[in-house]
């Protein structure tokens, strides 16, 4: 093992040389620093009995990793993985009542990876998360305010200033105008100052659906309002799952899995285009007609308007239902394909991870009964996967790409 | 001489006591068991009518108790040893006159003669002459009990506490200096004890209070609490446990012998140390002159407000950055009493002793933190308490060749745990206020369980002829817990709490031993079989699943076990041991039933199951060296571990399988007249085997994890008399101990740390899960200037080091620790 990690140093030394001097060639006259933002390496978060195993990889697609006495090992589980840039990512444990813990990861100059700034309390913890500019955003709602008043903790990690946490308020009663309390899901970055999250109503309409933004300040700039959909939300347990997201062109689509029985909503998609105050009122994907009557709990965009859906395996759910199959959509042309095509059936998926995506694919970490936990790349243009990355672990958490 | 040692059976009402069948069934086996005795009282009692008994004290010519002296009955064959007060008694004497010899090591012989002609207790006072010229060859010195404990079959390494009575030290920390054994523990003053004996651990272990199974005290009376003055001394078995401990160990025992006391005396001692601790215990023996009735008190206080700093993640108050900070701990006071006063008869003919004792305690303790010691609490508290009657007889026949001996226990110790804050604390111990939560940790509560106990234990010896001697042992034990917990999970659909419904668990141990010499008395041999039993009812319920009142799920099992134990005396100093055991160890009520919440049931578990061997080989030459070295192989299967499932779940399961080998040795000598130097090591290579899931494989042959694989102590001691006053008494002692590193998860063979056995340099791992190496040197002394007082004084932890026990959980810092001792005789 030491031998392949000097040989990999050797490698990576080699690698920089050449850059260095491809560097020289095509500009010739700038500095001769070597140009290190092409050095990557991919994160790999794999879990075993209570610990968590950070990892890096050179390879996502192929070849083996393990934990065996490789990586930094921590001794506790971590729910949420934010990935800002490729910096580091930040490691969240849940930890129930007590105060939440973050850190976070990324790689030294020589690329190997380090604990990078201070780890940091979320003390009301929280429940969903998301990036806003060079933040790392959570939120906690159903909190007593230092007002008295109800409303959501929102926490800013400051991930280039050593993880420093600056804890601000917003009263979530009457938000929408009509009295009710809302709970934050899902926080995205609107590129123009502000973050979208999606309401979620306390005893409220489910036939229909509330997005607000906030700035920096957790003023509320607006609220969108549409009555095309039930709430934006995954459930599971206490936690709200983000299902709103961007494409690559700074567009919002706001989804619906439509969790509520008594909604009248199917679950689909409506769009925010990108700096709109209203939601687009051309623009309606009825999902749940093309699923053949599932619905679906998580959402991830993939690359242009691909998104990966996660949806529960019966049509009938609750909110431990097991959710272990997938679909690929394609937003604008409103197209939806199973992926099945190389992956495995539903049946035989025991957990998966956070996914990542990167260079017009995504990443699934997936353990099954019958094998090691497995990367899935998934090609979104053809929705096909193949097994990539095996890891020698119980199961895998997170994934990331880390430049130095 | 044993001569207030033995158990007795019964039972008392306790004032929780609800009539109940279990009452019934205890009643009943109380009668039956009266009779019995009965019975044999009467039958023997002609026998015994023409019989008295003597007691021979020995002084020395300035009048101080001679322990260990050699004293002989010529005619009867009967011989023995003076226990620690001097004192000797010989019992069931046929009327007549008996000429006394009385030798010791550096006396002079005495003799004299005695006349036994009423049933009355004959006392009698020998004066020995100190010798004036030395001897020029070596003779074997008397052997104290608790030297007789270390010489028995089955080995015990045998912690000897009267010695270390005046000095402030703590049994955990005597224990430490154990070879084999390790105790750690969570914090400071009263935090809960570990005890890992041969990498054994946890619940493979199980304590006994003078061969009783201790479970029925909790915290109120164990190893972390007990102060060293009111122990005779600690057995602690490795690997083979004797008939007369009857439990499910799978790897040894702890036994905490009571001190003995056969004369009037009161003791009381005070110690005052860092931390704003204060240990206080009184103890006091009555014994009219006829030594026909007996009282007594043992008691003693602990508090610690255990304020030490230690190094914990501080919250900034702006960044919300995590900082490691040395910070005083506010919340970790422990306090708590244990007091016990007994009556009984001795020496009757129906009883050589029958004891009534009823004990109390309370213990409460602060909780600081969770598990690790990553969030402060400020306000959670938990709190132990019980009333405990207990009853004892002991009983020979037959010139001693039947000993009889019973004990029953009946109490409900009390559980009580709140946690109802609304905020939370700082490390600064600041608090906020927050309405929205309730409890500071996960589990808001304030619950009260009661766990009901009975244990009794019946042991009967028989010595059949010169060389067999038959012994059977049997211990019943149940509880049934009960409880409420507003905060607590209820049932499906309705408000009734799930600890309302009674929990039950019935253990049952016989055991039963032949101990046989050989080669005149030169090969003991023990063969044992043991049979073990047990019961369970409950609730399955966990905190995800809907809950129904009437799942209520019985489970029992029954299993055997056997072991062999051979002593071999090579000469008079020296003998080799040897020992196997078969030993199954039950699964517990909460490994079967889980707690409720996050441990979910599992009602397939198996016992534990293992196979030790242990060899070892004993040197003693009295007041100049001893020599001890052991080895062992153990080989467990199924042993039960907390896994988690599907987080946050967890669920106790049959998971490894552990074989290995250790060995340990340990020394002492005399050097310069007044000073001793010990030292000893343990080092274990204990592994894992037999796993066959791919991904597991790569375990095999890992070592067992969080279990140190060596440590190591070493201690110097020197002894100074006549140095102010004339029969004043100087000790000074310095102990040392130290702990490889160890790790608490699993990790591979391949990275562990090189060289010989594994001590050099460090696993080449990136762990959080390290325990580093660590040395702890503590010193002190005492000085009697009589026999009536004592001064201790104790600085531990002298260089001030970080200490851990466990991940995250630190220990005290430098110490200084003051006793007081004061006894009349």
């Amino acid at each position: 093992m030491k031998k392949f990690k000097v040989m990999n140093k050797l490698a990576w030394a080699l690698c920089l040389a050449v850059l260095a001097v491809g560097c020289k060639d095509d500009e010739p006259g700038t500095e001769t620093t070597p140009e290190t933002e092409v050095n990557q390496k991919f994160f790999v978060a794999a879990t075993a009995g209570t610990a968590t195993y950070m990892l890096t990889v050179d390879d996502l697609e192929s070849g083996t990793a393990s934990i065996v006495g490789n990586g930094i090992e921590e001794p506790y589980a971590f729910t949420a993985f934010v990935n800002n840039g490729t910096k580091a990512t930040v490691a969240m444990q849940y930890r129930q009542g007590d105060p939440a813990i973050g850190m976070s990861y990324g790689l030294n100059t020589s690329g190997s990876l380090v604990k990078i700034g201070n780890e940091f309390q979320m003390d009301k913890g929280y429940t969903t998360w998301g990036t806003f500019g060079d933040y790392v955003l959570t939120a906690r709602s159903g909190q007593t305010l230092t007002s008295g008043a109800t409303g959501a903790i929102v926490y800013f990690v400051d991930v280039n200033n050593q993880n420093a946490v600056t804890s601000k308020e917003v009263v979530t009663t009457n938000m929408t105008g009509n009295g009710l309390t809302a709970t934050l899901s899902g926080l995205v970055d609107g590129g123009n100052g502000e973050f979208l999250t999606s309401l979620v109503l306390t005893n409220g309409n489910v036939d229909s659906v509330y997005v607000a933004a906030l700035d920096e300040n957790l003023t509320v700039k607006r609220i969108y309002k549409d009555n095309r959909l039930s709430y934006s939300a995954g459930r599971y347990r206490s936690a709200y799952y983000s299902q709103i997201d961007n494409d690559d062109d700074g567009n919002t689509y706001v989804f619906s899995g439509s969790y509520e029985s008594t909604t009248t909503k199917p679950a689909g998609a409506i769009r925010i285009n990108q700096g709109a105050t209203t939601f687009d009122p051309s623009y309606y994907f009825n999902i749940q007609e093309l699923s053949g009557g599932y619905r679906f709990r998580k959402v991830w965009h993939v690359t242009e308007d691909y998104f990966l859906l996660e949806f529960y395996n019966d049509i009938a759910y609750s909110t431990t239902s097991a959710a272990t199959q997938y679909a690929i959509v394609k937003m604008e042309d409103k197209t939806f394909t199973w992926l099945t095509s190389g992956f495995p059936a539903k049946d035989q998926i025991t957990a998966t991870g956070w996914p990542f995506s990167d260079n017009g694919k995504l990443y699934l970490p997936v353990t099954t009964a019958s094998a090691q936990p497995t990367v899935y790349v998934i090609d979104p243009k053809t929705a096909t996967a193949k097994a990539g990355l095996v890891i020698e672990a119980e199961g895998v958490s997170a994934l990331a790409k880390f430049t130095y | 001489m044993k001569i207030y040692s033995g158990t007795t059976r019964c039972l008392l009402k306790n004032e929780h006591l609800v009539v109940h069948t279990n009452l019934n069934l205890c009643l009943r086996y109380l009668f039956i068991t009266a009779l019995l005795f009965y019975g044999l009282a009467d039958a023997w009692a002609k026998q015994l009518s023409e019989q008295g008994s003597v007691k021979i004290t020995v002084i020395n010519d300035g009048g101080v108790l001679l322990e260990g002296a050699i004293v002989e009955l010529s005619g009867t064959g009967k011989t023995g040893l003076t226990d620690s007060a001097g004192v000797i008694l010989f019992k069931n004497l046929d009327y007549g006159t008996y000429q006394v010899q009385v030798s010791h090591m550096g006396f002079n012989m005495g003799s004299t003669l005695v006349t036994v002609s009423t049933p009355t207790m004959v006392e009698l006072k020998v004066g020995l002459k100190t010798r004036d010229e030395q001897l020029n060859e070596v003779v074997i010195a008397g052997k104290s009990e608790n030297q007789q404990a270390k010489e028995q079959t089955i080995r015990s390494a045998v912690v000897s506490t009267r010695e270390v009575a005046d000095q402030p030290v703590t049994l955990t920390e005597l224990i430490n200096q154990t070879a084999g054994v390790r105790i750690r523990q969570a914090g400071g003053l009263g935090a809960a004890p570990d005890i890992s004996v041969s990498g054994f651990q946890g619940r493979s272990i199980r304590y006994f209070k003078d061969g009783v199974p201790l479970d029925y005290l909790r915290d109120g009376y164990n190893v972390a609490s007990v102060p060293v003055n009111l122990l005779e001394r600690v057995e602690i078995f490795k690997g083979v446990l004797p008939v007369a401990l009857g439990a499910d160990a799978l790897g040894g025992a702890v036994n905490l012998i009571s001190r003995k006391m056969t004369k009037p005396e009161l003791n009381f001692s005070y110690e005052i140390a860092s931390f704003n601790t204060h240990r206080l215990t009184f103890n006091g023996f009555y014994t009219d002159r006829r030594a026909r009735w007996i009282a007594g008190v043992e008691a003693f206080y602990n508090h610690s407000d255990n304020d030490y700093k230690a190094n914990v993640k501080v919250t900034d108050p702006v960044t919300k950055n995590q900082n490691i900070q040395s910070m005083r701990l506010f919340h970790n006071a422990f306090s708590g009493y244990y007091t016990e006063a007994f009556a009984g008869v001795v020496n009757r003919r129906w009883a050589d002793e029958l004891r009534l004792s009823v004990a109390g305690f309370a213990v409460n303790r602060q909780q600081q933190h969770p598990a690790l010691m990553t969030d402060p609490y400020g306000a959670i508290t938990g709190r132990q308490s019980s009333v405990v009657p207990s009853l004892r007889y002991t009983k020979s026949l037959l010139q001693d060749k039947i000993r009889i001996s019973q004990f029953a226990v009946f109490n409900t110790v009390t559980i009580n745990r709140v946690d109802t804050l609304h905020g939370q604390y700082d490390w600064y111990g600041n608090f906020t206020e927050d309405l929205s939560r309730t409890g500071e940790s996960r589990q808001a509560s304030l619950s009260a369980i009661r766990f009901r106990n009975f244990i009794s234990r019946t042991n009967l010896s028989y010595q059949l002829d010169g060389r067999n001697k038959l012994e059977v042992n049997y211990v019943y034990a149940s509880s049934r817990r009960t409880g409420k917990d507003p905060y607590g999970t209820r049932f499906s659909g309705t408000e009734t709490d799930i600890l309302t419904v009674p929990a039950l668990y019935n253990k049952q141990v016989v055991s039963a031993g032949l101990e046989t010499t050989f080669f005149s008395e030169k090969l003991t041999n023990n063969l044992m079989g043991k049979f073990y039993h047990f019961s369970s009812e409950g609730v399955e319920a966990w905190e995800a699943r809907a809950i129904d009142q009437n799942e209520t799920v019985r489970q029992s099992g029954q299993y055997w076990g056997a072991a062999e134990a051979a002593k071999f005396q090579l000469s008079g100093q020296s003998f080799l041991r040897m020992s196997a055991e078969f030993a199954n160890r039950m699964p517990e009520q909460e490994e079967l039933f889980g707690d409720g919440v996050w441990v979910v049931p599992n009602f397939n578990l198996q016992p534990e199951r293992s196979l030790n061997l242990n060899l070892g080989y004993y040197l003693r030459r009295p007041s100049l060296f001893s020599l001890e070295i052991n080895t062992f192989y153990r080989r467990t299967k199924d042993m039960i571990l907390l896994v988690p499932t599907q987080a946050p779940y967890a669920q106790y399961m049959n998971m490894e399988n552990v074989k290995g080998y250790g060995l340990e040795a340990d020394a002492s000598l005399h050097f310069l007249r007044h000073f001793v130097v010990n030292g000893n090591f343990t080092w274990q290579s204990l592994r894992l085997f037999g796993l066959t899931s791919s991904q597991d494989l790569w375990k095999n042959g890992a070592r067992l994890r969080n279990t140190p694989y060596f440590f190591a102590n070493a201690g110097l001691a020197a002894n100074f008399s006549g140095l102010i006053r004339p029969k004043d008494r100087l000790h000074l002692y310095a102990r040392y101990n130290f702990i490889r590193e160890f790790y608490l998860e699993t990790i591979p063979r391949s990275v562990e740390a090189k060289g010989f056995l594994g001590l050099e340099g460090s696993a080449s791992i990136q762990s959080e899960l390290i325990i580093p190496s660590q040395h702890l040197l503590n010193a002190g002394f005492t000085y009697q200037p009589s026999d009536r007082y004592a001064l201790g004084l104790e600085v531990k932890n002298i260089t001030d080091g970080n200490l851990y026990d466990y991940f995250r959980i630190q220990k005290a810092v430098r110490s200084f620790h003051l006793k007081l001792n004061y006894t009349l005789k």
